[in-house]
């Protein structure tokens, strides 16, 4: 395949763009990535950086040959991949069926209530997560937790407000 | 390795086994309510417990019982206990203790289960592919590849009956052969784990409980087709199945069950992770492929089918994490063992996920054609607080709503169409009777709206316009007309949507309408007379 990208246009690539993606440049070389990996690259970028800010998509697209178009696209299709920054700390509401019947939004509507204005704090939603039996669920900057309410999700809110 | 070092694992793991194991659940429903602190606690007792040289922690997946986790069970005798909290622990090592009650294991709920794709679950630790050599993993691809040729491998999947888990019920024995009577050197084999479906659950407690059970039917399936490389995708949400994927792959590429010479074999075969990033569509086979080759997971006219032009243009065969899950077991016990399960047209059993309004939330596998009633009554318990149920709801936003007087419909593929539902994907959500349907059919148009991935106009428009009619009916400024625009707009989506999201997107609204038509009366501006 012609789209495959050796070391060498990496290293190229890297000098136009931004030294700060030097290691996912490394990455994608190390492992032979090539433009049906894109999803892959994303995943990895975003997981170093954040979110994927225009630099970041100019990087892939350069490091895989892709057009800028393509990459964007792509990036803006999937809900899981974040264009703009988040907070420190993240708030995630599950709006799956079974935590939607045991009152979801109600939760999703106190936590938004309660971080309006707090730059460090992000609330967002998610599909259903799968652990159902533990409704309404929330995950807390990555931990999951069981049997909310929208006195323990204030308390959740506060306490990240109080970290940051 | 070769196919007797399999018993020659399998005998030193059972000969290391101590007396006394104490199963800690560490799937992600009792994960979520604290199951690691449980587990840490337990391990750190025990560390200074006399019983500790006859006693050993073992973290299991899925006990199915997920509404009452943390799940802990003391084995040999099986005893098992429910909500289990951190200082639950020496009671537990001790096998004893005034504050601990037992979960009664004769109840239906556990009796009524049929085990086949969830035999191991619960009972493996799915992050030692020891453990589940010692259970009797793998002995179905043994048997493949010391007993059978590759055509007798297809001819078993189509005499068993088994059809698609993933919803559509397609019956898999076709699939296989069509794949395998490709003579296109260049063939791959997909195991859809993206399950999305709100309320669904059943894969990814499959996939984090038994790892490789699912591993073990596509080697099966790469060797019955002729595909050399096989690919998992799992969804972005779900990291536990990744990460304990992972695990099990590199485990089994170390024992030399996947590979360039697998079994000693000489078959070559090698599993690949890939992981979405949150697009429901991504679920539907053509999109999948897409997303796979790093595009936008945007579906395709089909035919051409997969199976004869799947992912780079290959023949691909796609089947879903339960499918593949069954093939082991079809493999070492024949297909004649696995059609006298079920019913006629549906063979054998089905696992199905239970949430909601309901007493005994949880994973249930059971023979097909077993009437609902008898699984979220008499199984799961009914409502809680003596509520009665309204309806289930089955096959997520594809599927529809059983009133409660159908529920003594089996769960067939055939039979749950003709009332208007799917056995979909296996989660099964019970309302009761103070559920309103309107806001139900809502709730899931809303799902699909979003969801839908903009390429055909019937979809992208006609999801958001009946997301709006339900929104206007809800608060109570519907008309008649509106309910009539809304039954025409679902019978055009369910017509002419290019994709299985849109055609299938109107059910709820089309199942609510047939069954509930009063919820929507009653909300009809002026009343239901107007």
């Amino acid at each position: 395949m012609t789209d495959s990208i050796t070391n060498q246009s990496v290293a190229l690539d890297l000098g136009e763009v931004d030294a700060r993606f030097g290691s996912i440049g490394e990455w994608i070389a190390s492992q032979g990535l090539s433009n049906g990996d894109l999803m892959a690259v994303l995943h990895r970028t975003q997981a170093e950086f954040g979110y994927l800010d225009r630099g970041a998509l100019g990087f892939v697209a350069r490091a895989l040959r892709l057009p800028l178009s393509r990459v964007y696209g792509v990036a803006s299709f999937y809900h899981n991949f974040r264009l703009t920054p988040h907070g420190r700390h993240e708030i995630i509401v599950c709006t799956g069926t079974a935590c939607h019947i045991a009152g979801a939004t109600r939760l999703l509507e106190e936590a938004h209530c309660r971080a309006v204005g707090l730059k460090s704090v992000t609330v967002g939603s998610t599909r259903c997560l799968g652990p159902c039996g533990a409704a309404p669920v929330v995950v807390a900057d990555g931990e999951l937790l069981g049997g909310q309410t929208a006195e323990s999700v204030s308390e959740i809110v506060a306490r990240a407000r109080h970290e940051s | 390795m070769s196919p007797d070092d399999l018993d020659g694992i399998a005998a030193r793991e059972n000969a290391s086994r101590k007396p006394i194991q104490i199963r800690c659940c560490t799937a992600a429903g009792c994960l979520a309510v604290g199951a690691e602190s449980v587990r840490r606690e337990l391990q750190g007792v025990l560390e200074q417990h006399p019983l500790r040289d006859q006693t050993e922690v073992i973290g299991v997946g899925c006990m199915r019982l997920c509404g009452f986790g943390p799940l802990v069970r003391r084995d040999p005798d099986g005893t098992t206990f429910a909500g289990v909290r951190p200082a639950d622990a020496p009671a537990i090592i001790a096998g004893q203790g005034p504050e601990l009650t037992p979960l009664d294991m004769h109840q239906p709920f556990f009796r009524n289960q049929k085990s086949v794709v969830l035999a191991n679950c619960g009972i493996v630790d799915p992050e030692r592919i020891e453990s589940t050599i010692a259970a009797g993993g793998y002995r179905g691809l043994r048997d493949a590849l010391t007993l059978h040729s590759p055509a007798e491998i297809v001819q078993f999947v189509t005499r068993s009956g088994l059809r698609g888990r993933g919803g559509a019920g397609y019956p898999t024995g076709v699939k296989w052969s069509i794949v395998a009577g490709s003579t296109d050197p260049n063939k791959h084999v997909i195991c859809n784990a993206d399950e999305g479906d709100p309320g669904a659950f059943k894969d990814r407690t499959i996939l984090e409980s038994d790892p490789h059970r699912v591993m073990e039917g596509m080697v099966i399936a790469g060797y019955a087709t002729g595909a050399r490389t096989g690919y998992v995708y799992v969804r972005g949400e779900h990291p536990l199945v990744t990460d304990r994927l992972q695990k099990a792959i590199d485990q089994a590429r170390e024992f030399g069950l996947l590979g360039t010479d697998i079994l000693g074999r000489g078959l070559i075969f090698d599993i690949e992770i890939r992981v979405g990033a949150g697009a429901y569509v991504c679920g539907e086979e053509t999109a999948l492929i897409a997303s796979i080759e790093g595009g936008r997971g945007i579906p395709h006219p089909r035919p051409p089918y997969p199976g004869k032009v799947g992912l780079w243009g290959a023949p691909t065969l796609i089947n879903n994490v339960e499918t593949y899950a069954n093939i082991g077991a079809i493999v070492e016990n024949g297909p004649d063992w696995y059609s006298a399960i079920g019913t006629p047209t549906s063979r054998g059993t089905k696992v199905f996920s239970v949430a909601g309004r309901v007493v005994r939330t949880g994973l249930v596998e059971v023979p097909m054609g077993t009437p609902l009633r008898e699984i979220v009554e008499v199984m799961c318990g009914g409502a809680p607080k003596g509520a009665r149920i309204k309806a289930v709801q089955t096959g997520g936003p594809a599927g529809g709503f059983v009133p409660e007087p159908l529920l003594d419909t089996p769960v067939d593929y055939e039979a749950m169409a003709a009332i208007g539902s799917i056995v979909g994907s296996g989660g099964m959500i019970v309302l009761d009777e103070t559920t309103d349907m309107v806001e139900m059919a809502r709730f899931f148009m809303d799902f699909c709206r979003d969801e839908s991935c903009g390429k055909c106009i019937p979809c992208r428009t006609g999801t958001v316009q009946m997301h709006g009619l339900l929104e206007r009916i809800g608060r109570r400024e519907g008309t008649r007309a509106d309910v009539l625009r809304l039954e025409l707009l679902a019978d055009v989506v369910r017509h002419t949507s290019l994709c299985g999201l849109g055609r299938s997107a109107p059910n709820p609204v089309t199942s609510s309408l047939r069954h509930f038509r009063g919820d929507y009366e009653e909300k009809l501006r002026g009343g239901p007379k107007s």
